[in-house]
């Protein structure tokens, strides 16, 4: 691990963590946290791996570790009837996000955002590979119902 | 043809591109005859598309200062190993050092040199006398290495770790005390199959406590490496190029830490 690997990692951890806390300074403080632990723990990284799930573990290990001490913290996203209109779509977005079960949201992230690939998320995670699915599926239609966002009606375009 | 049943994990699957070859046509088709779930599909889809979107620009950001800097090795803040922890009153004042000099790193007015620049140039005044000799370079053997460390221990008022670099290929020659500004320090000297010499220069005795990252000074041929450690100034001193002298830094933190 160096310097320059951790620097190309750092504005998807940012954006990652932003996503998953929804709040700015929560999710700086989290990836700093995480890049301490990275560097006192690269010795146990032997045999290598990609960078990333390791230090997406490192960081849910550091979430986990922080919403046992504390309890969930409440977080200031939601409606602000003072945004600008084109605002309130995105804030609407990221508290439906807000709503979800962290776990359901992690695995939404590091799969839309991340397009990490399912035995990553299981390892990012520690959750066991079968229930990654499960979790995604229940993920996704939970934030289309706290969205209301209505089925699709038929194609004009070929997904994918 | 009877294919083998289409599962939610699939059509997840299916949606994220993770599906090959037959079994993804085996899904488009049933998709083909399942508009109700092809529909609800689109809807994940174009809510994937939502949050990449809202969250892109946090990419465009640029870094904070403070991000930037943990990214960097911390060059005396190295794994403890398990069982070798400092007490942990010790660690604190050794960690909140540690922060103030991070953050304070930078801010120094270029003229207000620190005082561990102090430090720095004895080490390189100490290199030049003592490597230079080629009749009694240290004074107690690096083959007593036990005896040189207990020594130095006692002169120095504190434990001292003498580190190898053999895998650098740099023998330890041995050592010696000498006269610092505050008190005595050692000088450790190391030797490669070339005969270059290193020296390792300590002082227990310095004006600033705390930890703080490399830095560098060139005393005419001699390139100097110097940082704060807990207790200890250090100060790496050989007439090789600075990145050289850098790995070879990194290396005597790597192994006082792992001692």
């Amino acid at each position: 691990m160096d310097n320059a690997a951790l620097l190309v990692e750092l504005p998807r951890l940012r954006r990652y963590a932003r996503a998953l806390l929804g709040d700015r300074a929560a999710a700086d403080d989290l990836v700093q946290y995480t890049l301490e632990r990275a560097w006192e723990q690269q010795r146990q990284r032997r045999g290598g791996g990609e960078l990333r799930p390791w230090l997406l573990r490192i960081l849910h290990q550091l979430r986990g570790e922080q919403l046992r001490r504390a309890g969930p913290p409440a977080h200031a996203v939601g409606g602000d009837e003072n945004a600008p209109p084109e605002r309130r779509e995105l804030l609407d977005l990221d508290a439906a996000l807000a709503r979800l079960p962290e776990e359901q949201r992690a695995v939404l992230l590091l799969v839309s955002l991340e397009d990490m690939r399912y035995e990553d998320v299981a390892e990012s995670l520690g959750l066991a590979p079968g229930s990654v699915l499960s979790c995604l599926s229940r993920a996704r239609e939970h934030l289309r119902l706290l969205l209301d966002v209505q089925p699709m009606p038929p194609p004009l375009r070929v997904l994918r | 043809m009877n294919a083998p049943p289409v599962s939610e994990g699939d059509l997840q699957a299916w949606l994220d591109g993770r599906l090959a070859g037959e079994r993804r046509r085996q899904v488009e088709r049933w998709l083909a005859d399942n508009p109700a779930a092809a529909s609800r599909l689109r809807a994940y889809d174009e809510l994937g598309a939502a949050l990449r979107e809202r969250y892109a620009p946090i990419l465009a950001e640029p870094l904070p200062e403070a991000l930037r800097r943990r990214a960097e090795r911390p060059p005396l803040r190295p794994a403890t190993p398990a069982g070798r922890r400092w007490p942990l009153p010790v660690a604190a004042i050794a960690l909140s050092a540690a922060a103030l000099g991070w953050f304070g790193r930078g801010l120094w007015p270029e003229a207000a040199a620190p005082p561990a620049a102090a430090l720095a140039r004895q080490a390189a005044l100490a290199h030049r006398v003592y490597s230079a000799d080629a009749h009694r370079p240290v004074e107690l053997g690096g083959d007593q290495e036990a005896q040189l460390r207990r020594w130095l221990s006692q002169r120095l008022g504190t434990a001292v770790r003498v580190p190898q670099l053999a895998g650098l290929s740099y023998e330890l020659l041995g050592g010696r005390v000498l006269p610092g500004s505050l008190g005595p320090a050692a000088q450790l000297m190391y030797q490669d199959a070339g005969g270059r010499r290193l020296t390792l220069y300590v002082s227990a005795e310095t004006a600033e406590r705390g930890s703080s990252g490399f830095q560098f000074v060139r005393e005419g041929d001699v390139e100097v490496c110097y940082w704060q450690a807990g207790p200890f100034g250090y100060a790496l001193s050989a007439a090789v190029a600075r990145a050289e002298l850098a790995a070879l830094a990194r290396a005597v933190v790597d192994q006082l830490a792992a001692q």
